[in-house]
């Protein structure tokens, strides 16, 4: 069933239409017989006319007769001659003087007659009818009563149109709520009214929709507490990791390697709370005007150390462009891009910024003089914890693999596309990224 | 006459619209695309058209029965259609198959290009007569109605059924529609004097009329007579036999294969 409206408007007209012909055409039966039994009473009044009319014994003489081409009579007396006749009639008995109805062919026709005796005159008046004739008008009386029918049907398969319509209007609002949810909403559908028939199924989608929301929540708060209370236990390891150092003086590999590998799940923890902190409800909520010109210039200067470290070159071209978003997700954007870009980028490499306002938006460009992605692995490297290994570098650099993601996260909750390209240099990777100027657009 | 052009009009349309609502149901029930059916039912009412506007050259062939010879041939083509139906829907096949699609369009087509041709032809007698064509014209249009909506109960009917039930129901239906189209061929061959005309093998008048409604609508579903010939008898139970057979077959060349 594609439309439940198409289905029932089908349905109930063909349902009308059967009931109203099949009476119809019951209807149509006994009204012809009824006009039939008119048209019988008509000829015999018309024949007791006759007789009463005509009362004198002149032979067949038609010439001063009113003539009528569907209907003729002639006059007979018991000695089987006849008297007179209509224009119409011919000179031989059309009937058999016996009273009653009869139907015979003459002329091309078929005739309903009615042979009358008259004994106070000793003489027989036949009278006939041509048949089609009395049925076309039987039917034309009855047909009157039978077109409005028709029209009767296509009217009420209108209003049974509209009226389906407006009986399913509270589904079609239901419908239309549950598709304009944005898919961080969970907030519960209001009906009003609403029919009895789907307050259970409001009330199950509701309590879904409730049960979802507090297991996202949990979810949330589970990373967050567990990512926040990991951090002071990490930063803790790393203060006495490098306390041991210095009490020590141990330089050799295993404790580059634990430093190395404390790093690493501190860093993890920080992407794993950034990843919460930019969840969608936060993003929609704390949406504000910023100049992306400017926050990329400012996160460039937080983080120039990192850049400094290896003798990179950094440049940043372009415009102040204002856009709707969220700034610490922006932020994270800038800074999780930049520090992929650095850490790929080599030691004296080079990583050019654009920051332009275009037609829809805000576009932004990050490219750096790095190894590059194979255009393969474009679409996985956004995939949570999956980090691309270049075969032909044996350089090992640190990172657990959601940076990428959080990137992708953001962009999703900015509306924006990214796009990955080889870069302009010789080799490198170029990130193009168009911000639509609002969000929620 | 509007009595006489509901009877007619509600036999043609009947006899299509089983057809039409046969095959839709099946699509709905084996979740294919509609669309080829409304194509199908196009294609037939322009075939009719064209049909008609021969008939009275057709008619003239064969010394007179063209027209009976003609309707003949329909008739087996579209029982061949329904046929070959059956055989491939028994068989091991994965719907959608373009092949089941080509015999239920051609089928459509064939059904709806006879009945609208006589519909068509019927109405176009009248044309000079202004005095009976609104009667004649309500009457088609009483009879249109009653089958239509014949058609969409029939339909609805066979996809409120589980699609396995339904399926079953379909082919049975396929079946009796196909032997009352055998049955109809054979009268046709009687009227063109092919086959003799022999005595009535029984009088069931007095239990359903063929001018009643119930007996328009028996007639629209299994070709329902109340005076059939021997021959007319012979030949749909040989049709329903051959039917069947086909269907057996097909199961059995799946089971074959499943092995």
């Amino acid at each position: 069933m594609k439309s439940i409206r198409l289905y029932l408007l089908l349905i109930l007209v063909a349902t009308l239409i059967l009931v109203m012909f099949v009476s119809l055409l019951k209807g149509y039966q006994s009204s012809i017989d009824t006009a039939q039994r008119l048209f019988d009473e008509r000829l015999v009044n018309t024949a007791e006319l006759i007789a009463s009319a005509h009362t004198g014994q002149t032979t067949a003489d038609s010439s001063q007769r009113p003539s009528s081409d569907y209907l003729f009579f002639q006059i007979w007396n018991t000695k089987g001659q006849l008297l007179t006749r209509s224009d119409t009639a011919p000179h031989i008995a059309l009937s058999r003087l016996e009273k009653g109805f009869d139907d015979v062919n003459f002329n091309g026709f078929r005739w309903h007659n009615y042979v009358h005796p008259d004994p106070q005159s000793q003489r027989w008046i036949i009278v006939g009818e041509r048949s089609d004739v009395r049925s076309s008008m039987a039917e034309d009386i009855v047909l009157a009563t039978i077109l409005p029918a028709f029209f009767g049907i296509l009217i009420a398969a209108i209003l049974i149109w509209w009226l389906i319509g407006t009986g399913l209007k509270p589904l079609k609002n239901l419908s239309k709520q549950l598709a304009s949810k944005q898919a961080d909403d969970l907030k519960p559908v209001e009906l009003a009214p609403l029919p009895s028939e789907m307050s259970q199924l409001v009330k199950i989608i509701n309590q879904l929709f409730w049960r979802l929301d507090q297991s996202f929540q949990r979810e949330q708060r589970f990373a967050a507490d567990a990512a926040h209370e990991l951090r002071t236990p990490i930063s803790a390891l790393q203060i006495h990791l490098h306390n041991l150092r210095q009490t020590y003086g141990d330089n050799s590999e295993d404790w580059q390697l634990m430093q190395a590998a404390v790093d690493r799940m501190g860093h993890l923890v920080n992407q794993i709370l950034m990843l919460y902190r930019t969840a969608p409800e936060q993003i929609a909520a704390k949406a504000e005007q910023i100049d992306l010109y400017k926050l990329t210039s400012e996160v460039i200067a937080r983080d120039y150390q990192q850049f400094e470290k290896r003798l990179q070159h950094i440049e940043l071209i372009g415009e102040s462009a204002m856009m709707h978003g969220h700034l610490f997700a922006l932020e994270t954007l800038l800074q999780n891009l930049l520090n992929n870009a650095s850490k790929y980028a080599p030691t004296n490499g080079h990583i050019v910024i654009h920051v332009h306002p275009t037609e829809k938006g805000v576009r932004l460009t990050i490219e750096d003089d790095g190894p590059g992605i194979p255009a393969d692995q474009y679409e996985r490297i956004f995939d949570r914890f999956y980090r691309y290994q270049n075969e032909n570098s044996d350089l090992q650099l640190p990172g657990c693999g959601l940076g990428l993601a959080i990137v992708q996260h953001i962009i999703e909750m900015h509306h924006a596309d990214i796009k990955l390209t080889k870069s302009a240099f010789e080799s490198g990777l170029k990130v193009v990224i168009d911000f639509p100027a609002a969000l929620n657009k | 006459m509007l009595l006489n052009s509901v009877i007619l009009v509600l036999r043609e349309v009947l006899e299509a619209a089983m057809v039409v609502s046969l095959f839709m149901a099946f699509t709905t029930v084996s979740q294919q695309s509609r669309g080829f059916l409304l194509k199908a039912i196009l294609l037939g009412l322009i075939a009719g058209a064209t049909y008609a506007y021969f008939l009275p050259e057709i008619s003239n062939w064969l010394e007179g029965i063209g027209q009976e010879i003609t309707n003949t041939i329909i008739h087996i083509g579209i029982y061949l259609c329904l046929t070959g139906f059956l055989w491939l829907i028994s068989s091991n096949i994965v719907l959608p198959n373009r092949l089941v699609k080509a015999v239920m369009m051609a089928a459509i087509i064939l059904a709806i290009s006879r009945e609208s041709a006589e519909i068509m032809l019927y109405i176009s007698g009248f044309r000079s007569d202004h005095f009976l064509m609104q009667s004649v014209l309500s009457g088609s249009l009483i009879g249109l109605g009653i089958g239509v909506s014949c058609g969409i109960f029939l339909y609805h009917l066979m996809i409120a059924l589980k699609p396995a039930a339904a399926t079953k129901f379909i082919c049975v239906l396929v079946v009796v529609v196909g032997g009352s189209l055998m049955s109809q061929a054979t009268q046709f061959l009687i009227q063109a004097d092919w086959l003799p005309s022999t005595e009535p093998v029984w009088d069931s008048s007095h239990i359903i009329s063929e001018h009643s409604l119930p007996g328009q609508l028996l007639y629209a579903l299994m070709a329902y007579e109340s005076t059939p010939t021997l021959s007319q008898i012979m030949v749909y139970l040989a049709s329903l036999l051959l039917m069947l057979v086909v269907i057996i077959s097909g199961r059995f060349s799946r089971s074959l294969q499943h092995d």
